[in-house]
């Protein structure tokens, strides 16, 4: 075998060292290659040339009797690569190349050369004219060179702590490194420049968020959008906090106008920005700002959406809440049930977007109610409902967003559930055992709801969801009920009619959210108070600009229709990180509330969460891809159909390939529906205005709501709920169609026929009717139909009160697109 | 006549549903005459079509004549005696039964 000859010791180190040429030859290779362009002083960017740094550095260098052209030459390369080193391949200004000749020269031992260069670069800049600023002017009509003196200028600064602190440029470098991520020598570069923009103003005492913008501005020149980006400062314009502050904010109509609002809208200007900026990735913020997709609640992006609850956590546990002063025992009587009800809907409120609902509300009450006379049970209803309508503790000043799920049956779910009593032990019953209590509540809620408040009002919440079911119809007592829920609904429209068919079963909440329980759901209701679902988040998709942009080809439409599925799917996924994230700080988060575990699990039950896509304007969207609207052809109406079994099929898809609960839900879109609308107008012009409804001239305009047949058409109620009823099985997060009735009065026979009618012979999920009201803050009177002045006093201090989307709200909190719409509302006669 | 069976792959009572109406079509001499359809409710176009037909659950089995609902059964495969009577109607010159959902 032949031997290998290693080389080892003296003879290896030399193998493997690089000599002094090699070096110099691979570092101006590099050199070479390193910047291709260069700005310029005045902002003109110009090809780069290696050349002129030798000879400047060679010029220098001969100045104090240096002849080494090719010494200069090396050290060019230097300052080639201490550059790269320290700005990266951004484009680097003249400046920034000066300063590491400097840098460079001195480090390597060429102190005269460099102190040549500094003094020919001094002479450079007084030969270059003009003075830029005032302060530069007056001093050179003093007769001195323009120096930056920060000491002498006593230049203060106010912070963000509202405290007066001494100019420190090192402030500014600190910033950047920290928070951006800025190469310090790149901030040292930045805050110079900054700096000098500042003396040389001549300001006495200068603001942190100017600093900061001025900082940014400077991030952008030098090519730094990222790190300006994480550098940026949040906050809204003076001209904007003023009007915050002083008038009424109209994209929700259940926020009042309070102080408590102005700071709630602040708040949400801020978080807004956040959401935009930190939350979501750059493609769906600009999706959602460009209307492609709606991303709701972005004000409230530190918390889920909505949830739905059930009243056994506050039986079994009591209320014991993270954080809280102090801790209540399960209750052992009705009332102090109510008052943790509430209590606890009042904290949930302010960790939610949206509602808050509780399921079968009237059974969990049941075992409490046993041996009560009915003017208790009167009364105990009546606190209910003036809790939840009169309490403004909700974010903002607001009144709880709340839901009441009520059923005149005992549902099959829990029939054989062992009911838990006073102090939240089980009674040794079923709930079988308390339909009469049941019952007996439910009639005793809507007795208050039908009398009203004070004045004859109609309460705004929480709302009354009664579910109509197969064994609702077998359950003895069910028509004298049904008469009962119906003329609530006749008189003041407070009436939910939620149809559960078959074997389906769900809780409902919020303006048409449902939780349809599944199996595993059906298994958790023999302990109810596992019972807790939520959606996180809701994403709607803009489905009349797929219309418009698709320009009548199916294939585009329903590629265009991927894009904006797949960024709502996204932003689902960003905001479920986020969220996690904070629930991950568990006790020391903001969001400690949901993670407290009574039960074994953490109050949110993430894994149990819906995502929301949002469905707007499926009627513009046919009417801009056919030309037809939905109501107007068989075959627009099928088209329709097929967009959103198309989306229900890729929820699914989607929901398996990413393990989560992606479910299509008919968007409220009490904002959404006028701001797409007033996006689409200013994209797309007149192929716009072909489709958007409401009064263009005025730009109150806005789409109609998610599967609605235009509100303007004059249909047939029964016919529209038939027909709307046809898209909802595909909606498995929640579907509603109105009848409005404005100041007809059908009766309650007439209302409780059209709800059997509607229960059997379609597959509508969810009707409400809803009348309008004229509210006299003078005289208190309250008259059917919408007036401007009160017919019973003549005064003009009324409000006008129906429903803005999915619950009663008055018409002056409205946005102009919902005015809008009212107008165009076609109303029934039943 | 039309018959439309409202199911999906993995649901073996739709396919049954299938084989047996075609079996007794067949059987009954009445394959020539009648039309007989799978709706997939697993694609677009067939959960399109039952949210159009009010179909949800599957197996449903509609029976049609012309453009007019005879009968559906909704959640279940029909038996032969079920189904015989709306494949003979005519022949038998019976009345046509109500419109029955089962």
């Amino acid at each position: 075998m032949e031997a290998i000859n290693v080389p080892t010791g003296q003879e290896a180190r030399d193998a493997l060292t690089y000599s002094e040429d090699d070096v110099h030859e691979l570092h101006h290779k590099l050199a070479s290659r390193m910047f291709q362009l260069v700005r310029k002083r005045d902002g003109q960017i110009v090809k780069f040339d290696l050349n002129n740094i030798s000879t400047a550095i060679f010029k220098a260098a001969q100045s104090v009797g240096g002849t080494e052209k090719e010494t200069a030459e090396r050290l060019a390369d230097e300052v080639i690569l201490y550059l790269y080193a320290n700005v990266g391949s951004t484009l680097p200004v003249v400046e920034e190349i000066q300063d590491a000749i400097e840098s460079v020269l001195i480090e390597q031992g060429h102190a005269k050369t460099a102190k040549a260069f500094i003094l020919y670069r001094h002479e450079r800049a007084k030969l270059r004219g003009a003075p830029k600023t005032q302060a530069e002017a007056d001093a050179k009509d003093k007769g001195k060179d323009f120096e930056i003196d920060p000491t002498e200028l006593a230049l203060f600064v106010r912070t963000s702590d509202d405290e007066i602190a001494n100019w420190d440029k090192q402030k500014m470098v600190q910033a950047m490194v920290r928070e951006a991520g800025v190469p310090e020598a790149i901030a040292q570069s930045v805050s110079r420049e900054v700096e000098e923009t500042i003396l040389s103003s001549r300001v006495k005492v200068i603001t942190v968020s100017l600093i900061r913008e001025m900082v940014n501005a400077k991030l952008i020149e030098h090519g730094f959008e990222d790190a300006r980006k994480r550098h940026a400062r949040l906050g809204v314009p003076l001209y904007d906090a003023e009007k915050i502050i002083t008038l009424r904010n109209r994209e929700n109509a259940n926020v009042p106008h309070n102080p408590e609002a102005t700071s709630m809208t602040l708040a949400e200007s801020i978080n807004k920005q956040y959401a935009l900026l930190r939350v979501f990735s750059q493609d769906v913020a600009d999706a959602h700002a460009r209307g492609d997709i709606h991303l709701h609640d972005l004000g409230f992006i530190n918390r889920p959406y909505c949830s739905g609850q059930s009243l056994e956590y506050v039986k079994k546990f009591g209320l014991s809440l993270p954080n809280a002063l102090s801790i209540a025992k399960p209750a052992k009587y009705p009332e102090t049930l109510l008052a943790h009800m509430v209590k606890f809907s009042a904290a949930l409120q302010g960790h939610f977007a949206g509602a808050i609902g509780w399921d079968a509300v009237n059974l969990f009450f049941a075992p409490f109610l046993v041996g009560l006379s009915s003017k208790a049970m009167k009364q105990l209803a009546q606190m209910l409902i003036f809790e939840y309508s009169q309490q403004s503790v909700a974010r903002g000043g607001q009144a709880i967003f709340s839901d009441i799920n009520i059923y005149w049956e005992v549902p099959k779910h829990f029939e054989n559930v062992d009911a838990i009593g006073p102090g939240g032990v089980s009674t040794g019953k079923t709930y079988s055992d308390y339909e009469h209590e049941a019952q007996r509540f439910a009639w005793a809620l809507f007795d208050v709801y039908m009398e009203g408040d004070g004045t004859g009002r109609p309460f705004f919440f929480p709302k009354p969801l009664v579910h109509i079911t197969e064994k609702f119809f077998e359950t003895p007592g069910h028509m004298k009920f049904l008469h009962h829920i119906s003329e609530v609904a006749a008189e003041k429209g407070n009436t939910y009619f939620v149809f559960d068919r078959g074997e389906t079963a769900k809780i409902s909440e919020c303006c048409r959210l449902s939780f349809k329980l599944e199996q595993s759901d059906l298994e958790d209701a023999k302990k109810p108070w596992r019972m807790r679902y939520s959606a996180m988040q809701n994403v709607t998709l803009n489905l009349p600009r797929v219309g418009l942009l698709a320009a009548g080809d199916d294939k585009r439409l329903f590629s265009i229709l991927d894009d904006f599925f797949d960024l709502s799917i996204k932003a689902h996924i960003q905001k479920k990180n986020f969220i996690m994230s904070l629930l991950n700080l568990k006790d020391e988060g903001p969001l400690a509330l949901l993670t407290m575990e009574k039960d074994g699990e953490s109050y949110l039950r993430t894994n149990r969460a819906s995502d929301l896509i949002g469905i707007l304007g499926l009627n513009e969207l046919t009417q801009a891809h056919m030309g037809l609207e939905l109501h107007e052809s068989e075959d627009a109406f099928k088209f329709g159909l097929k967009v959103i079994a198309y989306l229900n099929l890729k929820s699914k898809a989607a929901s398996k390939k990413y393990g989560m609960k992606f479910v299509l839900e008919q968007t409220p879109a009490e904002s959404a529906a006028y701001r797409l609308s007033r996006l689409d107008l200013d994209r797309y012009g007149k192929k716009a205005e072909a489709i958007v409804k409401g009064d263009l001239e005025k730009r109150s305009t806005y789409y109609t709501n998610s599967t609605f047949l235009n509100v303007s058409e004059n249909l047939n109620p029964i016919e529209r709920v038939r027909r709307e009823g046809k898209y909802h099985d595909l909606i498995e997060a929640g579907a509603l169609s109105h009848v409005w009735l404005a100041d007809s009065r059908p009766s309650a026979e007439s209302i409780a026929n059209f709800v059997i009618k509607t229960f059997k012979l379609t597959r509508n999920a969810q009707i409400a009717f809803s009348p309008e009201f004229t509210s006299c803050n003078d005289c208190d009177k309250v008259t059917r139909g919408l007036s401007q002045t009160c017919p019973h006093c003549g005064s003009m201090n009324v409000d006008g009160i129906t429903r803005v989307t999915g619950y009663f709200s008055k018409i002056s909190g409205w946005n102009d697109g919902k005015r809008a719409e009212l107008a165009d509302r076609y109303r029934s006669n039943i | 006549m039309k018959v439309s069976i409202f199911g999906k792959q993995e649901c073996d009572a739709c396919k049954a549903a299938l084989e047996k109406i075609t079996y007794f079509s067949e059987k009954w001499g009445k394959r020539d005459t009648t039309a007989i359809g799978f709706i997939d409710m697993d694609t677009v176009d067939g959960l399109a079509e039952g949210a159009y037909r009010d179909v949800f659950d599957v197996p449903t089995v509609i029976f049609e004549d012309g453009s007019k609902e005879l009968v559906r059964w909704v959640k279940k495969v029909p038996t032969s005696e079920e189904f015989k009577t709306y494949f003979f109607r005519e022949a038998a010159n019976e009345q046509t039964p109500d419109k029955g959902i089962h």
